[in-house]
This record gives structure tokens, C-alpha cells and sequence, in this order.
């Protein structure tokens, strides 16, 4: 993992020192709220409905154990004992004083976690895939390239007041887990095209394929490509040239239209990358130039643990297996092929019967801090489908790793299945809610319990958001919900047919919306419609809405 | 006198009060402050803490008039909903005020009809739309609105600014014969208003899949043709726009934020793009920051019509500087030009070496387009004169504006000339990245603050 060296440490620091004299200086009547809202954001402090919420970076999702007692530790301390974790791997706390958001901040610093620009008009919290470094699929790791990010955009002194918010996301593996598509820049580390000339492709021959423009929100679109390789050391200043333009001539006159999707959606994709290649020329091998040597030392901080040398079978597995059904269970739903032999990553569901999605009580944070040092090298990460992960686990120890797992309530072996739901925090708490996520999550989780059902259901995603800004990334769930108001009413839309990764696509809606009452019973008609027209047990809930589109689900839903 | 109520009611963390009790309510601020925001946000503000019961709704039940009514009816549904009932109207519209109304459950619509005495006596045979419309309106709408909203202190209406060119700079809140009169949907676009409609399932106006985006008097209203303005339909064939009750805000207009224009591509021509910003004028002077404390401004700026005088150091806009530029000499003077927020420096550069400062606007201080400016100038064209920051220039701000080579500053809020003169400067002294500027010592092991030489 990353470590803070005496430079980031005191960066953090006097970042903490700036925002307890902004708190001061607010108190005081020097600044307005108008004057310091933009400060507070910058600092992840947003206004709920109920209460300030904070909203602390876990960079590229990473953390470790001791990162993450010191999360149980804060939602104890100044919280309501729990945290809830987002779809853009941070931590929110919902209920924390004003007055004590600098000790917060104070205490994040110890453990080198911060808060910076997980809100306002800058550059977000660089996300990438939740298997980096372990998954048995990549091309290079993301994670340096993410660190490398997160330092270039840290309180940028050129683009910290952009027209609207920007993300970006990383991710080095042939399949996408990261929804680069869906973020105003997704990146995807990879090997230089056949025909790229020997000497552009740079020392590695790795570099990125890069996309721009994509977003979700009321005006959902799949970012474009820009350009299908750049070298590893002329990134930053790739990024530096499209943040200049987008800086420069993005909409500012309406905050709804400010994203760089709209500019790109406007302009053209081929206009856009005209203005952004010809910055690209002037800031080239200038002072954003990333020699290797300097690479090789980031990815140092990313190198491998200690693996053991272990047969790609382990004997203790294979006996847990055949003897302890609810075992296997797990064992098929939640862990992912690792590229070290005799090793797995394990997601832990934070997607219980009838619980909040995302969210970890202080004593579950706890207890995966201590199954992490027991079992994964100290390293949890955190997906953006809201569920931990333990990234390096022997397959020997799963069987112990369940039996813990069951003690601290967080078995649930759904991973991937229709229970294992993405929700926006909703109305619950939310100021721009227009409808309840949460609860009709619950709901829906407890009508689809049963384990053999789900199983048989097989790979489905359902996502669910409160209103039109999709933080529940409804536009992308194989369902997604979407809640809106009608005469202070909430209803729900359902749209079909979203996805996420390499194959991306944003649902259709399948028709007129649903009351709180009626919306478990479309879901429930959906799938079952799904099992009805589906080939066979192979064919996926997207691969069969695909090949039959929505009709057979509109007239299961509205009649004929 | 300001009620406090109304002065606690006022949106931010603890109701802060944000403007002075004496300026309360202000629509200039609620306008700044609502900007950006959700419309439902202003108009929850305006029905519930800024005139609760005093409150009235406007409506035509025409074309676009379902967004608003929707809102109001989630918030309060017994909120005044005045509709001005002229005897002119096509049938359509009135049974789309019924169906509207019983589908939102608005309690409490009055429909208001003109005196009937006074249309007896004016326009017996009903046909003074042709002969005098403007009297028509004044008799069927202007008055008898102006009767209607009595015992009201806020009144909220449907417009927007992409209906009409007459349209285009209306604020969010204004304030119209001693009433605030809220637009809440100001900056909606066509595209907002179809979205907003299909989400929530609200029923169109039935005229409008006949060609009428804009619907008011049936005497007094065509279809519009594909291209023209929505409102090209209303008294179609006379150079009125409006019928009177919606009157521009003393003549003056208000500032219309643009796109830019891209390299090579015509600027934009609708709004301004140059001169002074939030309400400064061009000859007015700002106490001036450096590093090195307060200073008078030395510079003089002109305005573009102003006569040059003998010598000095002037500030020109960018405009006027495209004239000057071709003089042989400008020895008398020390020249300095002002651009204009968010227009690009490029036209500049071949006369960097003749231009002694260039001063770029921050037109709000969330307006991030300058720092580009100011890092292309000194970066990319090597500019070591004045660069100055003017317009929303506040505190925090400042250590980013340093960093991109601006050099002096024009400061207005007096926060924040208190805290320079203080030498409190509230900067986090790491960097994590390089710019290009040549006093930025490398420190640490960041990598990318090595260059290659």
C-alpha cells in the first residue's frame, strides 16, 4: 500500500490547520455560507437534510486495517456508531457536529486518510477496479497510476474551481469493474496497440486508452474515446491538457449542463480532442513528465505481498465444500480468481436480508480490520458496488475466514445476485431526494431472500436511486429503480437493460412508474419473466433482455 | 421593518443572515443565492419562509404551466393560484385549468374576470383585440391582475429566459411594484421542461401538439413554424411581445452568462462579453494587493469611449486595445488590457512585449476560467508583466491565483482586505504538483516536480 512520507503527512496537516481557520473564520461572520460552502465541500463537508454528513476518501478503495479501525473509531466516537459505504469508495458519516469536523479530520490524518476533494468542483477521489493488484486479468496494476492522480489533483491551484464536479477512473484489467465509461474520464491501462511505432510506445509499451464525456445524472452518457493510446510518462499531461480545456471552455451558465459530457455531447468528440491534442503538443515532456524511475518508485509502494508458494488446490477447501452447504454457497458467490495460486479475493457483503446496502456498524468495521491482519495481509478494499473486499486470501483459511464471518453478521453469500443492491442513501437523508431508496431496497431484499432462488437467478443487478442525480447508478443496473415525486407522492420508474463495464449501456424505461406498494411485486414479476424467457440456466438476465428487449417484461408488468 | 422570521428563514447552516436587515429581503441576493439551486428549493423558500399566506401564483394554464403548478402543488397545494379569465381564451385551455387542477389537487384557484362595467363601456362588440390590443390586455389582464394580487407581497410565475428574447436576462427574483416576483424556472430550457413533464406523467396542454408552444388569447395566438421563437405566435403581425404584465426591471438588463467561443470559432453574440462586472464601473478604483502589502491603483482604466489622455498608465479593454495596437509609439502611455471574463487571451500574445498588464475577471469567484489564463500567459507565452485578478477576488482563493502567476489584485471584499492586511493568508504551502513557473523549488520525492533537463 501507499505510504505517506513526511511531505504528504505535512500536506495533510496544514490542510486540516486551513479548514479549522475556515470553520473559524464561517463562525465568525467573515465568510458567508455562499463564500464558504466551496470551502466546506472541498473539505467533503456537505449539509443533509438532517445534519452535516462527512465524506472521508478511501483513495483507489484501498485500505488497511488499521485505516479502518480508525473509521470504526470515528463512526463511534462522533457518529451514530456506523458508517455507510458509497458508490465511489468513500465513507460517509452521517451525523457528525460542525464543531467537530477539524478533530475528525484531525484523526483521519493520523492514519493518512483524508477528506479533500470527495466534494465541490475539482477533481473527485480517483476510483479504480476493487481486485487491483490481485485479479487475475490485468494488464498492469492501477492502483500507482491512481496514487499518481490523486497527488497531480490534490488542491490543483488551476482546476479547483471547474464548472461542475469531475471523476475520473482507473482500471488495468480487460474487464471493466471500475465503470470507466461512466466517468468524465475513465482510464484503461493497457499495452500499446500492434501498429503504434516502436519508439511512441514509451519504455514499457504500456500507456492508456483513454476516454472523456461519460456521467450518469439526469443526462446519462457513455464517455467517448479520445484516444486510443498515450504512454505511460505523457499522462499527466494528457489529463493536464483535457482539464485545461474543459476548464476553459466548459458551460458554466447552467449547472445542470456545466459536465464535460454536455461539452463533449455539444462540441464532438472530434472537436473536443482537436483542442485537447493540440494542449497536449505544448505541455508534452514539460515539467508533467513522468520519467520511469519516478514510476518504478510508486509502484513500489504497490508491490506484491509475501505470498506463499501453495498449490493451486487446497485439500482443506475441497472438504469444507462437499461438507458444509451454506460454505459452498458462499465459497461460489463471493470470491474472485486471484493471479497468485492457492489464493482467492473474498468479497464481504455489506448486503444482508433487509439491510441498509453500504452500510458497516463500528464492531463489523472492527472485525474486518481483524480478519484483514488475520487473513489478508492487513488490506481491505472497498467496491464500488458498496461491498469490502479482502484482496489476498489462502484458500485454505476461507473456511475460518466464513466461520468469522458468520459471527460478525456479514455472510450474506450474495455477491452479484439480485440482493446484492446498489442504493443511494435516498430521502432518508438526503436534501435532493425525491423519493426513499433504502427502504425499498429492504424490501426487495427480503422478497428475494431465499439463497436457491437468487442462485438460480443467477448474475443480476439492481440498482436503485431517490432522484434524477442516479448516486444509486439506477441508469446502470440490469433493473434499475428510479424514485421520483408525483403530487408528494413517491413512485418508482424501472428501466431495463443498463450495464456498467466493457459492455456498456444505459436502461430503457420499460414504462409508467410504480407506488411504494406496487414496486417489490414489479420487481419480483420482472425476474420472473426473466426465468421464463431465458434459454437456459446460462443465459444471463442481460443477455436474455438483449436478445428478447422489453416486451415480454411490459406486458408481464402492464397486461397486454 | 424586516420580521426576524424572515431574516432566520434565510437558507445556510443555523440560518445565517447573509445581507443586512435594512436591505431584506433583497431579490438581487436571493436571486445569487438560488442560482444553480433546485427550482423546488426557491419556490418551498418562497411559499413557506418568505411570504407564508401571502404568497400567489400566476398562472396561464398554458403551454409549459403544468412544471410550476406541479411544484407549487407538492409544496402547498392550497397556495392562491391566480388565472386571468379574459372571456378570450380557447376552450382547450379551460378545460386543461380543470384537468390540471383536479389532477394536482390545487385547492384554491381563482379565476379572475375583468370588470364587467368597465368591458361594456370600452369594448361592447368584443373586438378591441384588433383595434387596440394593447388596451385589450391592459383591460382583461393588467388591471385585473393588479386587483388580484392585493394583500400579496410575493407572486411567482412560469417564465423562462429560452422563451422569448424579451426573456433572456430575467432574474430568478425581481422586484415589481414593491412585490418580489420570483421566476423559479428561469433557467429551465425546453429540454428540462419535457424531461420534468415525462417524469412525472403530467398531461400537455392540448394546442401544443397543434403548433402553439405558447398559448394566450385564442383572438391573439397562431401556431409557430419550425425555427422561430416559441412566443413568435403571440400578436403575430405587431411588434408587441409581451401583454404587459410581465414588465423588464427598470430597463436594465441583467447579466446573461455565455458560452465561450472555442479557438477559431465566431464569438458568441448574445450577451455581454466585455467590460465592467458586477456592477463595477470602468472607471471606478480598487485598493490594490501584492506580495507587498496595499498599494493606489497607478492604473487609470478608460472606458471605450473615453478620450485617451496625454499620459500615464491606462487600462483598455481588449476591444480598444485592437485599435491602439497598431500606433508606432505608445511611449506616452504604460499600457494595460483589461479581457473580458472567460474570453480567451490568445489575441493578445503577438503584443505581449507592448502590453505592460493584463487584467483578467473573476466574474464570481467560483468562475475558474482565469487561473487557465493566467498559467497560458506566463507558461506557454513567457508574459512577465502585471497579470491582475479583478472582480470576485476573495481570500481562500488567493494562494491558487499566486500559483498561476497572477501578481496583483483588486480587492473589494473587506474580509478579505482585512485578513491580507493582516498577513493572513490562509495557503497550504506543499505542493502536490508542479505548475510551470519557474519559482517553485522541487521538494520531495514527487516525481513529477522533476523536470527533465
Amino acid at each position: 500500500m501507499y505510504r505517506y512520507d513526511e511531505f504528504d503527512h505535512a500536506f495533510v496537516r496544514d490542510r486540516v490547520t486551513q479548514f479549522r481557520d475556515q470553520v473559524k473564520r464561517r463562525i465568525a461572520g467573515d465568510l458567508t455560507e455562499e463564500q464558504f460552502k466551496p470551502l466546506r465541500l472541498m473539505n467533503g463537508v456537505y449539509l443533509q437534510l438532517h445534519a452535516y454528513m462527512l465524506r472521508v476518501a478511501i483513495p483507489y478503495g484501498t485500505l488497511s486495517a488499521r485505516q479502518m479501525r480508525k473509521l470504526a473509531h470515528i463512526a463511534r466516537t462522533y457518529d451514530k456508531d456506523y458508517g455507510h459505504f458509497t458508490t465511489r469508495q468513500n465513507i460517509q458519516f452521517n451525523w457528525p457536529r460542525l464543531e467537530d469536523l477539524p478533530a475528525i479530520l484531525d484523526e483521519l490524518a493520523d492514519v493518512e486518510m483524508h477528506a479533500i476533494q470527495t466534494s465541490g468542483n475539482c477533481i473527485r477521489n480517483v476510483t479504480t477496479d476493487h481486485f487491483a493488484g490481485a485479479a487475475a486479468d490485468e494488464a498492469g496494476d492501477p492502483r500507482p497510476w491512481a496514487e499518481i492522480i490523486r497527488q497531480w489533483s490534490s488542491l490543483h491551484p488551476e482546476f479547483s474551481y471547474l464548472p461542475r464536479k469531475f471523476k475520473v477512473a482507473v482500471t488495468g484489467a480487460a474487464r471493466d469493474r471500475a465503470a470507466i465509461r461512466f466517468h468524465d474520464i475513465g482510464l484503461e491501462l493497457r499495452h500499446a496497440p500492434k501498429d503504434f511505432g516502436e519508439g511512441a510506445k514509451g519504455e514499457t509499451g504500456l500507456g492508456f486508452r483513454i476516454f472523456v464525456g461519460g456521467g450518469q445524472g439526469r443526462t446519462p452518457m457513455v464517455a467517448k474515446e479520445i484516444r486510443d493510446f498515450v504512454p505511460e510518462r505523457d499522462l499527466l499531461a494528457y489529463l493536464e491538457a483535457i482539464m485545461r480545456v474543459y476548464n476553459r471552455f466548459g458551460r458554466r451558465d447552467n449547472k445542470y449542463k456545466a459536465r464535460i459530457k454536455i461539452l463533449v455531447h455539444e462540441r464532438g468528440i472530434d472537436e473536443i480532442r482537436e483542442a485537447v491534442e493540440a494542449e497536449f503538443e505544448a505541455l508534452r515532456g514539460g515539467v508533467l513528465d513522468i520519467p520511469l524511475e519516478a514510476r518504478e518508485q510508486i509502484s513500489a509502494y504497490f508491490a506484491a505481498p509475501d505470498f506463499e508458494v501453495l498449490p493451486a488446490k487446497s485439500e482443506t477447501l475441497e472438504a469444507a465444500w462437499t461438507s458444509n452447504p451454506v460454505f459452498g454457497q458462499w465459497m461460489a458467490r463471493n470470491t474472485h480468481p486471484h493471479k497468485t495460486p492457492g489464493y482467492v479475493s473474498v468479497t464481504i457483503s455489506l448486503k444482508p436480508t433487509g439491510g441498509v446496502p453500504g452500510d458497516a456498524r463500528s464492531a463489523q468495521m472492527d472485525a474486518v480490520a481483524d480478519l484483514a491482519d488475520r487473513y489478508s495481509f492487513s488490506e481491505i478494499r472497498v467496491s464500488h458496488e458498496q461491498n469490502l473486499i479482502l484482496p489476498h486470501v489462502r484458500k485454505d483459511d476461507l473456511p475460518a475466514l466464513h466461520k468469522a464471518l458468520v459471527d460478525a453478521g456479514l455472510e450474506a453469500a450474495n455477491a452479484g445476485l439480485v440482493t446484492d443492491i446498489i442504493a443511494c442513501p435516498g430521502l432518508d437523508y438526503c436534501a435532493l431526494a425525491n423519493a426513499r431508496s433504502i427502504p425499498i431496497a429492504q424490501r426487495i431484499s427480503e422478497r428475494l431472500a431465499d439463497h436457491d432462488r437468487q442462485a438460480e437467478i443467477g448474475d443480476l443487478s439492481l440498482k436503485i436511486s431517490g432522484c434524477i442525480n442516479a448516486c444509486g447508478h439506477h441508469h446502470v443496473g440490469h433493473i434499475g429503480i428510479l424514485g421520483v415525486d408525483r403530487k408528494g407522492e413517491e413512485f418508482y420508474q424501472i428501466t431495463l437493460g443498463g450495464a456498467p463495464g466493457g459492455d456498456a449501456a444505459i436502461g430503457e424505461i420499460v414504462g409508467r412508474g410504480f407506488s411504494t406498494d406496487q414496486v417489490v411485486d414489479a420487481v419480483e414479476t420482472i425476474v420472473d419473466t426473466y426465468l421464463g424467457v431465458r434459454q437456459d440456466a446460462d443465459e444471463t438476465f442481460l443477455t436474455a433482455y438483449r436478445r428478447v428487449g422489453k416486451a415480454p417484461f411490459q406486458e408481464a408488468l402492464y397486461g397486454a | 421593518m424586516v420580521p426576524e422570521r424572515l431574516l432566520a428563514g434565510v437558507p445556510g447552516p443555523g440560518n445565517e443572515v447573509v445581507c443586512s436587515a435594512a436591505a431584506w429581503p433583497d431579490p438581487g441576493v436571493l436571486d445569487r443565492l438560488f442560482t444553480g439551486a433546485p427550482a423546488r428549493d426557491l419556490i418551498a423558500y418562497a411559499l413557506n419562509e418568505l411570504a407564508p399566506g401571502r404568497a400567489a401564483v400566476v398562472s396561464s394554464f398554458g403551454a409549459d404551466s403544468a412544471v410550476l403548478l406541479h411544484h407549487v402543488a407538492a409544496i402547498a397545494p392550497d397556495t392562491p393560484v391566480i388565472f386571468l379569465e379574459t372571456g378570450k381564451h380557447f376552450d382547450e385551455t379551460l378545460a386543461y385549468r380543470d384537468q390540471l387542477v383536479k389532477q394536482l389537487g390545487l385547492t384554491d384557484v381563482r379565476s379572475v374576470a375583468p370588470d364587467a362595467g368597465r368591458i361594456a363601456a370600452v369594448d361592447p362588440n368584443g373586438d378591441l383585440n384588433k383595434r387596440d390590443a394593447d388596451l385589450c390586455c391592459a383591460l382583461r389582464k393588467e388591471k385585473p391582475l393588479k386587483q388580484a394580487l392585493a394583500g400579496f407581497d410575493v407572486w411567482l410565475s412560469g417564465r423562462r429566459r429560452g422563451q422569448a428574447a424579451s426573456r433572456a436576462s430575467m432574474p430568478l427574483v425581481e422586484r415589481v411594484d414593491g412585490r418580489l416576483k420570483v421566476n423559479p424556472l428561469a433557467d429551465w430550457d425546453s429540454g428540462d421542461i419535457s424531461a420534468y413533464r415525462t417524469i412525472h406523467e403530467l398531461p400537455a396542454h392540448p394546442l401544443v401538439a397543434r403548433g402553439y408552444p405558447s398559448i394566450g388569447c385564442a383572438p391573439c395566438t397562431s401556431p409557430v413554424a419550425n425555427g422561430e421563437d416559441a412566443r413568435a405566435g403571440r400578436w403575430r403581425g405587431s411588434d408587441k411581445t409581451e401583454c404587459g404584465i410581465h414588465i423588464a426591471r427598470n430597463g436594465e438588463t441583467v447579466r446573461v452568462i455565455t458560452r465561450n467561443a472555442m479557438p477559431g470559432e465566431d464569438p458568441p453574440t448574445n450577451g455581454r462579453t466585455n467590460g465592467p462586472t458586477n456592477g463595477m464601473t470602468m472607471t471606478e478604483r480598487s485598493e490594490i494587493w501584492t506580495k507587498e502589502g496595499f498599494q493606489a491603483d497607478p492604473w487609470q482604466r478608460l472606458d471605450d469611449e473615453e478620450a485617451l489622455p496625454e499620459d500615464g498608465a491606462i487600462v483598455v479593454s481588449a476591444e480598444r486595445w485592437s485599435g491602439l495596437r497598431g500606433r508606432n509609439t505608445l511611449d506616452d502611455w504604460d499600457v494595460g488590457v483589461a479581457v473580458g471574463e472567460g474570453d480567451p487571451i490568445e489575441d493578445l500574445i503577438p503584443d505581449l512585449d507592448r502590453i505592460a498588464m493584463v487584467s483578467l475577471s473573476f466574474p464570481a469567484f467560483t468562475d475558474g476560467r482565469a487561473y487557465s489564463s493566467a498559467r497560458l500567459l506566463r507558461e506557454r507565452h513567457g508574459y512577465e508583466g502585471e497579470i491582475r485578478a479583478e472582480g470576485d477576488v476573495l481570500l481562500d482563493q488567493i494562494p491558487y491565483m499566486l500559483r498561476c502567476g497572477f501578481s496583483s489584485f483588486a480587492i473589494r471584499d473587506e474580509a478579505t482586505r482585512r485578513a491580507l492586511a493582516d498577513g493572513h493568508i490562509p495557503e497550504v504551502p506543499i505542493y502536490m504538483q508542479p505548475t510551470g513557473s519557474s519559482n517553485e523549488a522541487p521538494f520531495g520525492n514527487r516525481p513529477w516536480m522533476r523536470s527533465r533537463s
